[in-house]
């Protein structure tokens, strides 16, 4: 009888472990870049990010995107990338500036939030595709297409 | 190399290495005839009715103008967005800065919406004008239909791939091809009017002016 408790009790914890390692590891998969707040009028549908494909697929290390950066180096740490860690999100730091210009942007910590999107999404894929390798997409409509507006 | 890369790449630099390039052999080759052909012109040079002339065809202030009021104002606008919307274009300058890392401002996207659909309704009205005034069809040729055909190209598969209307890609890649087509014929056909226009304002402003004749 109690070795019947033990295995159920082992059996609890070994599922709850689980789950916990599983959530550790948790993803989300596809990431709508809708921010109502920041985004106030739009003239283009929202971009539908895949955020699962880029480390599945792609293979690429949470810290070639993610980044805090520190005398020029990236010290952002995988464990801070939680929700509302300062590194998880490009907004964090970019700041959302109204109007229709792209600044030169010699200084990459002040890239407005747009920039930084088109930089780090395009700028990639266009780095990519020119190794030759399969890559993203890299045209307006591509990132924002129509179809997949929300109703 | 994707179809997309190749007109945005190779093809590209070489719209604008013959556009700028047949431009300035067009405006060299135009000093070398003149020098040959019109040698009076340059005793009779004057900068004040050179600026004139320019400024009296360009605003338009002259009696073409006041004759043709629809037609210039329809004409008026149409060069206006026909340069102001490519240039100043969200999608363009996106592209501009990330290639170049240089900006300028940009157009609202609906405002330059709806400056293409201007530049394509202004387009047909002059193809119409065309073809149904008779002092104007003994002038016309086919290549000026076609000359239209390749100057609205742009902005109509612009327009459709702006809405993503049929396919996006195709009609995409046909934009990028209209547009550097477009580039291309400038200095071999009459869209050379583009600069040359100001050269010939200009002669014609201080051959007149020289009589003191306004040529407005």
């Amino acid at each position: 009888m109690r070795r019947g408790y033990f295995l159920v009790w082992m059996s609890i914890l070994g599922i709850v472990g689980l789950l916990w390692a599983v959530n550790l590891n948790a993803q989300p998969e596809d990431i709508l870049l809708d921010d109502q707040s920041v985004f106030t009028s739009r003239s283009r549908p929202p971009v539908e990010f895949p955020h699962l494909r880029h480390f599945d697929d792609a293979g690429i290390e949470c810290s070639e995107c993610h980044h805090r950066f520190k005398d020029g180096e990236n010290i952002v740490d995988e464990a801070e990338l939680e929700e509302d860690g300062e590194g998880v999100k490009c907004a964090s730091c970019h700041k959302h500036k109204p109007g229709f210009r792209f600044e030169p942007d010699l200084d990459p910590t002040q890239r407005t939030l747009q920039q930084a999107y088109h930089r780090m999404c395009t700028g990639c894929h266009r780095q990519v595709s020119k190794e030759n390798e399969t890559s993203g997409p890299v045209t307006c409509g591509e990132c924002h297409p129509k179809k997949k507006e929300p109703k | 190399m994707s179809l997309y890369e190749l007109l945005r790449g190779p093809l590209l630099w070489l719209a604008f290495g013959v556009f700028i390039g047949g431009m300035i052999v067009r405006v060299v080759l135009f000093f070398q005839l003149s020098t040959k052909k019109d040698k009076p012109i340059y005793r009779f040079f004057s900068w004040k009715w050179l600026w004139l002339s320019i400024f009296h065809w360009i605003v338009p202030l002259n009696e073409t103008a006041k004759k043709n009021p629809i037609t210039t104002a329809v004409g008026f606008i149409f060069h206006f967005c026909l340069l102001v919307t490519p240039l100043f274009l969200l999608a363009h300058g996106v592209l501009w800065y990330e290639s170049w890392e240089i900006s300028w401002w940009s157009l609202p996207e609906t405002v330059a919406d709806y400056m293409t659909l201007i530049t394509i309704g202004c387009g047909i009205f002059l193809a119409l004008r065309r073809i149904l005034l008779p002092y104007v069809r003994v002038v016309t040729t086919t290549a000026d239909y076609v000359l239209l055909g390749v100057t609205l190209a742009p902005f109509v598969t612009g327009y459709l791939a702006y809405h993503q209307y049929f396919d996006y890609y195709t009609v995409l890649i046909l934009h990028m091809f209209f547009g550097e087509l477009m580039l291309v014929v400038i200095p071999f056909t009459k869209l050379s009017h583009f600069i040359m226009f100001f050269f010939s304002r200009a002669v014609t402003g201080m051959e007149f002016g020289r009589r003191r004749a306004p040529s407005w």
